[in-house]
């Protein structure tokens, strides 16, 4: 019989009897049983707060560029963030129609509306081109991180960085971000989809200037 | 920074997390490096005192597999004849991160998977509720209170973590949104007829 990982799908099924219901798609709750107290989790973690603290700074650095490319982020001076909200009648709505009492209060975190790309991938899927796009200006002796990051909102950083390609492969929210963020900037940025990707994403990427393959 | 922005926003609001008011937090996963990036800022922040749990569709439950048998990017949904096929765009992954599901082993309290016409149900509700339009793999967040409370592991997780009942009215859920606003009308209103329809 055909191992996965090492063992026969019987052998997974004994040592793990929710993946009988997994197999069947029907909906589980799985509790991790690793899950630990932070201290000690976080023993295992090589985890650098220098880093968070470098990705804050430069997001910060990017603040003023952002807030001049994207005129929906003037608001929160170039900070790429999104509400949080109370949706009190959606909990409401949730204990009748499931017949479950969900005590405590039930807040939407609203990624839905982050500013230049409407999802989460506008967080961490721009925060890598923004560092790939200073990087590369810092290495050109064309910035440095003491300059005022609007200026890169001009034609000559565009003529610059339409010399360089980003390339990006993912059908969702991810090839949206890059794509969009990447075009602004100058980039050459291709965004490769598959046969079955949404339309509509295809047609925003093309609007925005991107490639989609 | 998402999670110290967010400490901010629920400061402002007056929401306390702390031992007596723990925080439940429900992300959207796909191969889990949005997620996994947030859970982990959280927990960061809130320590002991936030619980972060993944949502996937049924059909697309790779990071689930990939924990339970901790062989993460070594198995894939269709090794076990899940054929990975789901309206949640982008959580359609097979195969999960290595790094998210190893690095975050201790960190993660769980996961859960939703139904696709669920998915669509909650996305119509949501509309006539709130007014607020989420693509379909958001809502899987939303369901994550609710798959929760009802499951046998779910209560079993509250009473091993302290989150009793009188705890337990204190608690924040916050059902972390994935995408929404770029979804053209159209296409928004065929989700949102479909789940009118599912829910009849």
């Amino acid at each position: 019989m055909d191992k996965i990982a090492g063992k026969t799908m019987d052998e997974w099924k004994k040592a793990f009897p929710i993946i009988e219901k997994i197999i069947a798609t029907e909906e589980v709750f799985w509790a991790n049983p690793k899950y630990s107290a932070y201290d000690q989790a976080m023993k295992q973690i090589q985890f650098n707060e220098k880093d968070i603290r470098d990705a804050n700074e430069r997001l910060q650095r990017f603040a003023p560029y952002i807030a001049k490319a994207f005129p929906e982020t003037t608001e929160t001076n170039g900070i790429i963030e999104s509400p949080t909200v109370p949706i009190p009648a959606m909990q409401h709505d949730l204990e009748e129609m499931f017949g479950q009492s969900i005590p405590g209060k039930l807040l939407l975190k609203c990624d839905n509306s982050l500013p230049i790309s409407g999802s989460i991938k506008a967080r961490g899927g721009i925060y890598e081109v923004l560092k790939y796009t200073e990087e590369l200006a810092i290495k050109h002796g064309k910035l440095s991180t003491d300059d005022d990051y609007a200026v890169l909102d001009s034609e000559a950083f565009r003529k610059f960085y339409s010399n360089y390609e980003i390339a990006v492969a993912s059908t969702g929210n991810l090839g949206l971000s890059i794509g969009i963020i990447s075009a602004k900037m100058g980039f050459h940025v291709t965004v490769h989809m598959s046969a079955d990707a949404r339309r509509w994403k295809k047609d925003l990427l093309r609007e925005k200037g991107a490639t989609v393959i | 920074m998402a999670a110290s922005r967010l400490k901010q926003q629920l400061d402002d609001m007056d929401v306390k997390v702390d031992r007596q008011h723990p925080l439940f937090v429900y992300l959207p996963c796909g191969v889990g490096g949005g997620p996994g990036g947030v859970a982990f800022g959280l927990k960061t922040i809130f320590k002991d005192n936030v619980h972060c749990f993944f949502a996937e569709p049924t059909h697309s439950p790779c990071m689930l597999l990939g924990q339970i048998t901790e062989k993460h990017d070594e198995i894939a949904v269709q090794d076990f004849g899940i054929d990975n096929r789901t309206a949640a765009d982008g959580l359609a992954v097979g195969r999960p991160s290595r790094f998210v599901g190893k690095t975050l082993e201790g960190l993660i309290s769980g996961d859960y998977t939703v139904d696709d016409d669920k998915l669509f149900i909650l996305l119509s509700r949501l509309a006539d509720t709130e007014k607020i339009w989420l693509e379909p793999s958001a809502l899987a967040g939303v369901y994550g209170p609710v798959s929760m409370l009802k499951s046998e592991a779910g209560q079993n997780y509250l009473a091993d973590h302290g989150v009793e009942a009188a705890r337990l009215a204190n608690t924040t859920h916050i059902a972390w949104a994935t995408g929404g606003s770029m979804v053209p009308d159209e296409v928004m209103a065929d989700y949102y007829r479909r789940g009118v329809h599912l829910k009849k």
